[in-house]
């Protein structure tokens, strides 16, 4: 298994190969992937190809982070180290921030620096040894340091539950916001993929983990117009210890996977893709909204009716059925004569449902329509302040910056 | 500031509320939506839960009404589409072009209530008839349900449902019998009457009367028609007309209804027929009373109640032996000696076997007005006993009917062909059984319909319509029911009939219709169920020894060691339903006794304090064996573990209970001996889960998924959903699972999120056992033959199609045919079965 894994890794370049390796089975290469933990990972990659990666790395971040960016990281990791170790004791909540996979997300302040983080909580029942095991799994996270990762202060075990604490974005993820926005324009789209892009690609080159659940509730921003995503999966143990699991409505999970074979980063690839169309549109697109649907969203630009809940929607399909239709049916795409070819491209080099003939985060990360976000300054942090300032009072308020 | 912010927390208080119950509405809509256009509405089952699904609606659109009738004005504006009225007319029950109709010309259901049923009938002028029924009767219900919510006395027992499936539509045709269209009118025209109450139940106090008596005396008899249960009593009008008893199996008649079908069914029928063409009611009147000379009544009592020489009480005991008695007796007050006494199973009424027959059908009355009614009684005349039990009498005495008799009933003590209604069948038959004997038995029919001729039902002139203290003549009316049931659905459930039908059901069955019953009478349940009630204080409980989606299991002492299954009740859950379907659960738990599974003891049913007290397994499941210990174990270990298994859940099915949850970790192994827990309490943990689940997403508890068998994970939705469609083969195929983790030491599909699992069980693809070998050193290496067969269970379980599944009693024949030494087995089987059935038949 491991040496499997050292195997794939000393591939390293381009990034979309990681995953071919003819002699896996799917069935015993599966639970490889989850228990591979980052640690085997970075050992392998930092013994074999040290110097190709450690190169890249180091331009990749001389590149990607700016000064802004870099002091940022500094602030925070030296609050961080006022911290130490954490506790229940030391929170005191402010409000629910939403509920993620398997556990309820709080908005808490720590109580002796009066900083405010957020706080998972994951219902766990599991020996002391597995807690262990997790809580070492998630230190990890400590040195993922990056400007497009959520900073992270700690985690720890109480009562039951394993408490992973963040650094707070205001601005809340991207599901929220496309619920109050309705649709998210494209000029923000290519930035936030850019910063995406540069997440998942430092997740992957830096620590060799994949990401394994890229949807818009991962995608964090705040008023500062920073970009994060979150939740990714470093601990196998975690995974496989969570008590509940939610499946839903939507699944972002690529066809490779949801059919049990092997499967590698360019499932994240698909899973942003699948992100991107649904931001644009402003609705999951499976099954692919028909013409009078489109119609509807882009005709009236009626932009004060959030398509996120259509109002007559069909009935839900059943859960298989849904997987059923990513698997065997065409990939969705974006709408024609709305969005850019650029955008439109794009989306369709991640959405292919065989994974070797998706684009890998290279190639991405280099395709025009990047390039052109990259290059145009779009003001996120504005847009993420006015699309908040536009529903001052909703259910979910205590989301908005403006609870606080 | 804090005011402000208070008003703003309330706001979105109510906020959040209102869209919590549209996506409870949502999920309610939908079920109803299936269950009329996917399920056949002629099964009883389907009926029950489409009323249950109306009546939550009613509540869920009312209660939408109501908080959003006290926001501000801001807000309403925001929810000027909440509550939805197309959806309400979805609801409802309309068509299409209806529901078109409706909203071209009312925009909001809070318009549409302000309209009387004159206007909406003009609304819906262009719509059938039964649409406008319909319409009228749902409004009349919300305006009803509303109302007792702005009393605040919410919880008071209503009905809220209105039949809305297709009955035009009939399937089932008794071909053989004659048509006689001018008795079922008549009857129908009779029973009808104006002053008909709603209901003569228990909650009529709280039923404001109908403000339209026309409809809703028609909506009261189409409930009669496919409210079986209700029917039996509810319009007294009715079956003291005739004084038939309808057998409630078969609420859905053919269009031709024969003339011998008892009463209850000719009403049913007319109604519903008159729903779809009016008859002019003079006529039918005259009809009636003729029908009821012919049939023997002196009075036609064409409006009701003539209640009243008996104090209104009529509710026969249900007598059984008792041999370990030594007390005196409550009629004759004289002492009983040991063996000579019977005893209500209901309300512990005690008396000599001599003097059963000359006591008053006063079960449930308390002591205090047991003499009173006794004497009254018998000064009236009493009734006379030789008469025998008729189909009334016997519909009152069979288990959990009869105390739905409403007080104010009188039924006609019945044909004398019943007379001989056969008291050793009753005493035999379990007595407080759930036991829809309506639902069940398809048998060759007994006696040929003719039977039932109309004319033979004849009311009593003299009689105060008191049926005789029949002892539970259960099996007479089964043996109707029989026959109703038999041509009118053949398809229920072979084995039921074949293994004791009587007194077990299929979980979802029994499921509704207590849960409607239970709504209707809960004194009716605490009586019956009071042996098993054990008072949450009497128990004393002690640490924590487990938890489980639907609560916390805690070590506790009642006469001894015993589990305590404590319910998580969330504030959230309707708790009249979990309450209801909590004590169907109990009521399943209470017959079973089999070595290998556990044994139930009772159950603590005064919410919130829900708790089910059963013996305390000694040993650890088999999952702590398996995934947390790792303990290994070899092939024939596997082998004796999976036949006990196989005997526990064999004698499950053959008692009509599906376990619904087969999994290790409701698998105990005391030293040696398997004891399955937890069976049927699937619909109780799914309703707690139920709230658990977030809006738009399904909870899975881990390693839940690789037990559901494709038929389960295809109709899994993202919203929790209570109508997954278990049988006995997805208990088989848990089993598999069972099995493969007995062989394996692990979960088939370990590791793969439950996306992957749900697509590809869902598509057929099953775990691979390539790697068997591999992942556990199972000693199969040296017998491949051997290693083939244990693999050919495991996959003959996992079968993709649910027929070709196996059953227990095979699969149990296939594992002690396996080679290896024999294996000792336990004796328990064959003979529990053989005394199951000696107890229902």
């Amino acid at each position: 298994m491991s040496k499997m894994s050292k195997n794939k890794l000393n591939l390293t370049l381009p990034p979309g190969s990681i995953d071919t390796n003819p002699a896996a089975t799917p069935s015993n290469m599966t639970p490889q992937l989850k228990s591979a933990t980052a640690n085997d990972r970075r050992q392998g990659l930092a013994g074999k190809s040290k110097t190709s990666i450690e190169a890249l790395t180091e331009r990749l971040e001389q590149i990607e982070m700016d000064d802004t960016q870099r002091r940022r990281i500094e602030v925070f990791l030296c609050q961080k180290e006022k911290i130490g170790e954490l506790s229940d004791d030391d929170f005191e909540k402010l409000g629910e921030l939403g509920q993620g996979n398997g556990g309820v997300v709080m908005k808490v302040r720590h109580k002796s620096t009066g900083l405010i983080m957020a706080r998972k909580l994951i219902h766990l029942e599991v020996k002391p040894a597995i807690k262990k095991q997790i809580i070492r799994e998630l230190k990890v996270l400590h040195e993922c340091n990056f400007a497009h990762i959520v900073g992270f202060y700690g985690a720890f075990y109480s009562d039951g539950e394993i408490s992973i604490c963040m650094e707070y974005m205001d601005g809340g993820s991207l599901d929220l916001i496309l619920k109050k926005a309705g649709r998210i324009p494209e000029s923000i789209l290519g930035t936030i993929t850019s910063a995406v892009l540069k997440g998942l690609s430092y997740l992957r080159d830096k620590h060799a983990i994949m990401h394994r659940d890229v949807k818009p509730s991962n995608i964090l921003v705040n008023s500062n117009g920073e970009i994060k995503i979150c939740d990714f999966g470093v601990s196998g143990q975690l995974i496989d210890s969570m008590a509940n699991s939610f499946v839903g409505t939507r699944s972002y999970m690529s066809p490779e996977r949801l059919q049990g074979t092997h499967y590698s980063v360019q499932s994240d690839i698909w899973s942003l893709g699948l992100s991107l169309v649904e931001m644009a549109i402003g609705m999951y697109p499976i099954p692919p909204p028909d013409a009078k649907t489109l119609a509807a969203i882009f005709g009236g630009q009626n932009e004060d009716h959030s398509p996120g809940q259509a109002p007559n929607s069909p009935r839900p399909m059943a859960i298989f059925e849904l997987l059923d239709y990513i698997v065997n049916e065409p990939p969705p795409k974006l709408p024609s004569g709305i969005f850019s070819d650029e955008f439109k491209d794009f989306v369709d080099r991640c959405l292919k449902k065989n994974p070797d003939e998706r684009a890998d985060l290279k190639t991405l990360m280099n395709h025009e329509w990047i390039r052109k976000a990259e290059a145009e300054k779009v003001d996120i942090a504005g847009w993420v302040c006015k699309t908040m300032d536009l529903m001052p009072s909703t259910p979910n308020s205590n989301v908005s910056p403006f609870s606080s | 500031m804090d005011a402000d912010s208070e008003i703003e927390k309330k706001k979105i208080d109510a906020v959040q509320t209102i869209e919590t119950i549209q996506s409870m509405i949502d999920v309610s809509a939908e079920r109803l939506e299936g269950l009329r256009t996917q399920c056949s509405t002629s099964a009883e089952l389907t009926q029950q839960e489409i009323r249950t699904l109306e009546g939550k609606l009613v509540k869920h659109f009312s209660q939408q009404l109501v908080i959003k009738a006290n926001l501000d004005d801001q807000l309403r504006l925001k929810f000027s589409n909440v509550p939805n009225l197309a959806k309400w007319l979805r609801v409802v029950g309309l068509s299409p072009e209806s529901i078109e109709a409706v909203l071209s010309r009312v925009s909001t259901l809070e318009s549409l209530r302000e309209r009387s049923d004159a206007e909406m009938r003009l609304i819906l002028a262009e719509a059938r008839e039964e649409e406008v029924l319909r319409l009228c009767r749902a409004m009349q219900r919300l305006r009803t349900y509303m109302e007792s919510l702005s009393r605040g006395d919410a919880n008071t027992e209503l009905q809220l449902f209105w039949d809305s499936w297709e009955r035009h539509v009939r399937a089932s045709p008794r071909p053989h019998r004659p048509r006689h269209e001018t008795h079922t009118a008549h009857i129908k025209k009779g029973g009808k009457s104006p002053t008909t109450p709603v209901s003569k139940r228990k909650q009529n106090a709280s039923l404001p009367p109908p403000d339209a008596p026309l409809i809703k005396s028609r909506s009261h008899e189409s409930q009669l028609s496919v409210k079986p249960d209700a029917s039996d009593h509810s319009d007294n009008s009715q079956s003291s007309a005739v004084g038939g008893g309808s057998p409630p199996a078969s609420p859905h008649e053919p269009e031709n209804t024969p003339l011998h079908r008892p009463l209850h069914q000719y009403n049913n029928h007319t109604a519903r027929r008159c729903e779809r063409c009016p008859v002019p009611s003079r006529a039918g009147g005259e009809e009636a009373e003729r029908a009821r000379a012919r049939a023997g009544g002196p009075q036609p009592a064409p409006r009701t109640p003539t209640v009243s020489r008996c104090m209104a009480h009529d509710i026969a005991h249900r007598f059984t032996k008792t041999f370990n008695m030594i007390a005196t007796c409550d009629y004759c007050d004289k002492q009983m000696l040991f063996g000579s006494g019977l005893k209500c199973k209901e309300c512990k009424f005690k008396c000599h076997r001599d003097c059963e027959s000359k006591v008053p059908p006063s079960c449930g009355l308390p002591p205090e007005f047991v003499v009173a009614f006794k004497e009254k009684f018998h000064k009236d005349g009493g009734y006379s006993y030789t008469r025998g039990a008729g189909l009334l009498a016997s519909l009152t005495g069979r288990p959990r009917r009869r105390h739905r008799a409403p007080p104010a009933l009188h039924h006609a003590a019945g044909s004398g062909a019943d007379s001989s209604s056969n008291n050793s069948s009753c005493n035999s038959s379990t007595p407080s059984s759930p036991a829809l004997q309506p639902a069940a038995t398809p048998q060759p029919a007994p006696h040929p319909p003719h039977k039932f001729h109309f004319p033979e039902v004849k009311t009593p002139a003299s009689s105060p319509n008191h049926p005789t203290v029949a002892q539970s003549p259960a099996k007479s009316i089964a043996e109707h029911k029989e026959e109703h049931t038999n041509s009118t659905k053949n398809e229920v459930t072979r084995e039921l009939s074949l293994t004791g039908s009587g007194s077990t059901d299929s979980g979802g069955r029994a499921d509704s219709l207590d849960k409607h019953s239970d709504a209707r009478w809960p004194r009716q349940n605490s009586l019956s169920m009071k042996e098993w009630d054990i008072p949450y204080d009497d128990v004393k409980i002690f640490e924590v020894i487990g938890a489980g989606r639907f609560g916390t299991v805690c070590r506790g002492s009642w006469h001894g060691a015993v589990a305590v299954k404590l319910l998580h009740v969330l504030p959230l859950s309707d708790d009249g339903s979990l309450l209801d379907t909590f004590k169907h659960e109990v009521s399943i738990f209470r017959k079973t006794r089999h070595e290998n599974l556990v044994l139930f003891m009772g159950a603590c049913m005064k919410p919130p304090r829900l708790a089910i007290v059963t013996s305390l397994c000694k040993g650890m499941t088999l999952y702590t064996h398996i995934h947390l210990r790792k303990d290994k174990f070899t092939a024939n270990k596997s082998v004796l573990v999976a036949q006990q298994i196989s005997q526990g859940m064999g004698y499950l099915h053959a008692r009509g209970i599906i376990h619904k949850d087969l999994k290790t970790k409701n698998i105990f192994l005391e030293s040696g001996k398997v004891v399955i827990t937890d069976f049927g309490l699937f619909s109780v943990t799914k309703l707690c889960f139920g709230n658990n689940a977030r809006g738009d997403s399904l909870g899975i508890p881990s390693g839940w998924l690789c037990y559901l068998a494709p038929e389960i994970i295809r109709a899994l939705r993202p919203h929790a959903s209570l109508l997954l469609p278990f049988s006995k083969a997805t208990d088989i195929y848990a089993f598999g699972t069972v099995w493969y983790e007995l062989l394996c030491g692990e979960f088939p599909f370990k590791g793969q999120p439950p996306e992957s699992i749900i697509w590809q069980v869902g598509k057929g693809v099953k775990q691979s056992l390539a790697n068997m070998q591999a992942s556990r050193d199972i000693k199969l290496t040296d017998a491949d033959e051997f290693k083939a067969q244990l693999l050919d269970i495991l996959m003959v379980c996992w079968s993709y199609r649910a027929a070709d599944r196996p059953d227990f009693p095979s699969l149990l024949n296939t594992l002690q045919k396996l080679p290896k030494k024999r294996l000792a087995r336990s004796p328990s089987h064959p003979v529990h079965l053989s005394r199951s059935a000696d107890s229902v038949f």
